[in-house]
């Protein structure tokens, strides 16, 4: 049983969650590569958001402000993630060649493969523009919001970010760009 | 003169305000290189895009009834037991706390001031001599002497035989004062 108070907020939770979860689970994917460690991670976002959801003055504040924890918690699980790699390999005396998960089978193209190596291998303030504008469908505007930086630098970052990312794509025997 | 690089990653993404894009994009109708560069970001663009459409979002639906699951038993898990009577918080501001708080103590304090003081009229007469029988005695010489007799601090009463009649002599201060007029001399 709610009551006014818990019914408010459940209520906001609905509306935040039907606006926002496509593009927080996109981002989280896209950056992890990992369907469960993308839903922990949103899941524990939503979480963060309720507790706090009297401080956001519009449900689009709520929207910026959980992109912002999804991307910044999506990037440090990767960092978390390839440090326990090197353990592991190191450990195990093993190539440094990554041994492909089940969420690399279903990206059976070479250009994605390509594609998805060289964005992992960006730093993180040009692969998450990249992730905010291609895979969230983020303006220059939206883009800056999350990330607390004017459209202008936003404008800047995504061109080198895709300088960066077609260098390293002609590098490899990806040719996209 | 063409536009830079940076100008033509904007205009792929549709950032470049009216009536430049329009401008843009008929110099890039008639300049091979800048065509070719636009071409190469349309491509690189395509390529986040083609492994999207490509069965890459399949978990997607599902994510989001399972998340949303998640979300709503963690909530009902946090959710605290409804709060008996005599366990309910009760807030007040912080002023009118401390004045409840000083009425209490002064009413204690009147309380026990009171309680006290009865206590000792209690003690006080009990303690009190039991009135002397009544003594029969006329004429002022009698009563002095009564009382020359007794030790000090006793109560005397000193009334009239009954029935005895009294006449007023001389004139009340009342009446004096009522007649009083400034300026009369009195």
């Amino acid at each position: 049983m709610f009551n006014d108070d818990e019914g408010e907020r459940d209520a906001w939770f609905r509306a935040l969650y039907a606006e926002t979860f496509t593009v927080l689970f996109r981002i989280a994917r896209r950056i992890c590569y990992s369907d469960e460690a993308a839903e922990d991670l949103v899941h524990d976002s939503y979480i963060k958001a309720v507790e706090r959801w009297r401080i956001f003055p519009t449900l689009n504040d709520a929207k910026y402000w959980l992109i912002r924890v999804v991307k910044n918690g999506a990037l440090n699980y990767v960092k978390r993630k390839g440090r326990e790699q090197k353990v592991y390999q190191r450990y195990f005396r093993e190539t440094e060649e990554r041994s492909p998960s089940p969420e690399d089978d279903t990206l059976r193209n070479h250009d994605a493969e390509a594609l998805k190596a060289a964005l992992a291998s960006l730093p993180d303030k040009f692969r998450s523009v990249l992730v905010l504008k291609e895979y969230a469908g983020l303006n220059y505007k939206e883009i800056g919001r999350v990330l607390g930086i004017s459209e202008g630098n936003v404008k800047v970052r995504v061109f080198r970010a895709r300088e960066a990312l077609s260098a390293l794509l002609r590098e490899g025997t990806g040719d996209v760009s | 003169m063409c536009p830079d690089r940076e100008l033509l990653s904007a205009f792929a993404d549709g950032e470049v305000p009216s009536p430049w894009d329009a401008k843009l994009e008929r110099h890039a109708a008639d300049c091979p290189r800048c065509r070719e560069a636009l071409a190469g970001l349309r491509r690189l663009r395509a390529a986040f895009h083609d492994g999207a459409a490509r069965g890459d979002e399949s978990g997607l639906e599902p994510a989001r009834g399972r998340v949303l699951a998640r979300v709503d038993e963690t909530l009902a898990a946090r959710r605290p037991l409804r709060p008996g009577l005599w366990s309910r918080r009760v807030s007040l501001p912080l002023p009118a706390a401390a004045a409840a708080a000083l009425a209490v103590g002064l009413l204690t304090l009147a309380w026990a001031a009171t309680g006290a003081r009865n206590a000792e009229l209690r003690m006080a007469l009990n303690a009190a001599p039991q009135p002397m029988p009544a003594l029969a005695s006329t004429g002022m010489e009698g009563i002095l002497e009564l009382i020359a007799r007794q030790e000090a601090g006793v109560n005397i009463t000193i009334s009239l035989p009954a029935g005895a009649a009294v006449r007023p002599s001389g004139e009340p201060i009342m009446v004096r004062e009522a007649d009083f007029r400034p300026g009369s001399g009195q």
